[in-house]
């Protein structure tokens, strides 16, 4: 599953993780109230969260060593996931070497070797190019389509929510609430490539947009009232 | 063959460009110390400068020869520089030892970071060289007061960026490791310990030149051997030639320590991008 979301993007998914506190009221996972890190929760962040002293290796490896996986294992592993994620050649590299897709494909391999069942996304493509990003996106669909992950991923962009997601999720411009929830009926396996053009995601795109257009607007409204 | 005849040339023109450009790079620099030292040297002996005051190169010169093969007033030269490299070395170290570790604590603990604090900052306002004069009166004439000047202008420079390094984790990179199961311990090792590393490296480069002015304000304030003492006895016989030439010591010193900080340092971060930029800046 896929949220949409318009409006302030962390303070949704952090109460999840359980990184940070909901402001009000409570978050519950599986039926229970969120205390300290959920477990079983996978985190892929909107800006750079590798680790730079860490080798692409070890940056995969490094979830599986926090959660006491003996080291020769956890690097066999991550070696795989590397490969997995198009970075072999790249294992003794440090972040620094790579260019911002590569870094977050980095970051996803280091996500999905450590199996989450529940994965946040808060815009993690937000600061890729547009090509680059199209890619990634593919690249998720194939790693979720493996793992079969629940995945909350939070973006501004609604072609990007339509097209990855089983359900899309309006939130109001602040406080968020939810504003409607759309089920997305364009059958998988998708061409992120040619989705964009099939009628059917017009239509969604048209008949979101005009639930969407008001935030837009009012979040703008605000911004310039602000300054 | 054609094509790869077509790909070689550009890159032995540009490898060519950068041999020519060492090469005036280098001209130029010995050009430089040519023209500053012939410059000085001249100017003294048509006494446009006054040699008495301001010494003159090839005075400098014999000036070393003869501590080096007669030795000082003090004693071999040798041993003046082995005096001097031991209070610095030993300065250096446990000043940042105990700027490292004291640093590491108050920047996690924001308790003991509050309760401090305002003193921390009171003792880096104060200029601290003034403390040499209570070290040679505490301590005496020795090796001791010398070490305690050094220490406690290393603490204060590797403290205030250990302390600083550690509260300037990126939280991107906290929070990933929370969400990765990093335990307490782990974070600290795995990803506060090498974030704030790189500012304590940085520290360290200054904190060596630090010790090196701590042991011989030292020596100057009151002691029978060392650099700072050759440098007290040239000034007390208007030796000028003397003064500088114990600068010179000095000089090479500081340059060997600092290039095997920056060895260490290429050693522990290499992590980091463009440390070769950096350094030939």
């Amino acid at each position: 599953m896929v949220i949409f979301q318009y409006g302030v993007a962390t303070c949704r998914t952090m109460p999840i993780s359980g990184l940070d506190r909901a402001t009000t009221g409570e978050s519950l996972v599986r039926g229970t109230t969120v205390r300290g890190i959920t477990p079983g929760v996978g985190y892929v962040f909107q800006g750079d969260a590798v680790f730079p002293w860490k080798t692409v290796l070890n940056n995969v490896a490094a979830g599986l060593m926090f959660r006491g996986t003996r080291k020769p294992e956890a690097l066999d592993r991550a070696r795989e996931w590397v490969q997995r994620v198009g970075l072999k050649g790249f294992e003794n590299y440090y972040p620094h070497q790579l260019s911002g897709g590569m870094r977050k494909r980095v970051a996803l391999a280091q996500t999905f070797i450590c199996e989450p069942d529940i994965l946040l996304m808060d815009e993690p493509f937000s600061s890729l190019d547009v090509h680059t990003r199209t890619l990634m996106e593919e690249e998720l669909l194939e790693l979720w389509a493996a793992s079969k992950a629940s995945v909350v991923f939070v973006t501004h962009d609604l072609e990007e929510a339509i097209a990855l997601a089983d359900k899309v999720c309006v939130l109001t411009a602040g406080p968020a609430m939810v504003k409607g929830i759309y089920p997305i009926d364009i059958p998988r396996p998708r061409r992120l490539t040619e989705v964009r053009f099939q009628p059917r995601f017009m239509e969604l795109h048209h008949e979101i947009w005009l639930d969407l257009k008001d935030e837009v607007l009012l979040s703008y409204e605000r911004s310039k009232t602000q300054r | 063959m054609n094509a790869a005849k077509l790909n070689d040339k550009p890159v032995t023109t540009a490898a060519q460009a950068a041999v020519k450009r060492s090469r005036i790079v280098n001209i130029s620099r010995v050009a430089f110390a040519v023209v500053i030292l012939g410059g000085w040297e001249l100017g003294a002996r048509t006494e446009l400068i006054d040699s008495f005051f301001f010494g003159l190169p090839t005075g400098i010169a014999k000036q070393l020869v003869t501590w080096a093969l007669e030795g000082t007033a003090r004693g071999p030269l040798w041993r003046m520089v082995w005096i001097t490299l031991e209070e610095t070395l030993l300065g250096f170290f446990i000043g940042a030892i105990g700027g490292i570790v004291l640093g590491v604590i108050l920047g996690r603990n924001k308790l003991l970071a509050d309760i401090f604090g305002p003193y921390i900052q009171i003792a880096n306002s104060i200029p601290r060289v003034v403390l040499g004069s209570i070290f040679i009166i505490s301590l005496g004439l020795g090796l001791g007061s010398k070490v305690a000047l050094a220490t406690v202008l290393v603490f204060f420079s590797v403290f205030a960026n250990a302390f600083q390094g550690v509260r300037e984790v990126d939280q991107n990179l906290v929070s990933n490791a929370r969400i990765l199961g990093a335990t307490p311990a782990q974070m600290f090792r795995e990803v506060i310990l090498p974030s704030a590393l790189t500012w304590i490296i940085a520290s360290l480069h200054i904190s060596f030149g630090f010790a090196l002015v701590g042991a011989v304000v030292g020596e100057f304030l009151g002691s029978l051997e060392g650099i700072g003492t050759l440098i007290a006895t040239a000034q007390g016989s208007f030796n000028a030639n003397g003064v500088f030439a114990a600068m010179i010591i000095l000089a090479v010193v500081a340059l060997i320590a600092d290039g095997l900080i920056t060895r260490l340092e290429h050693r522990l971060i290499a992590w980091r991008p463009n440390m070769h930029l950096d350094q030939s800046i």
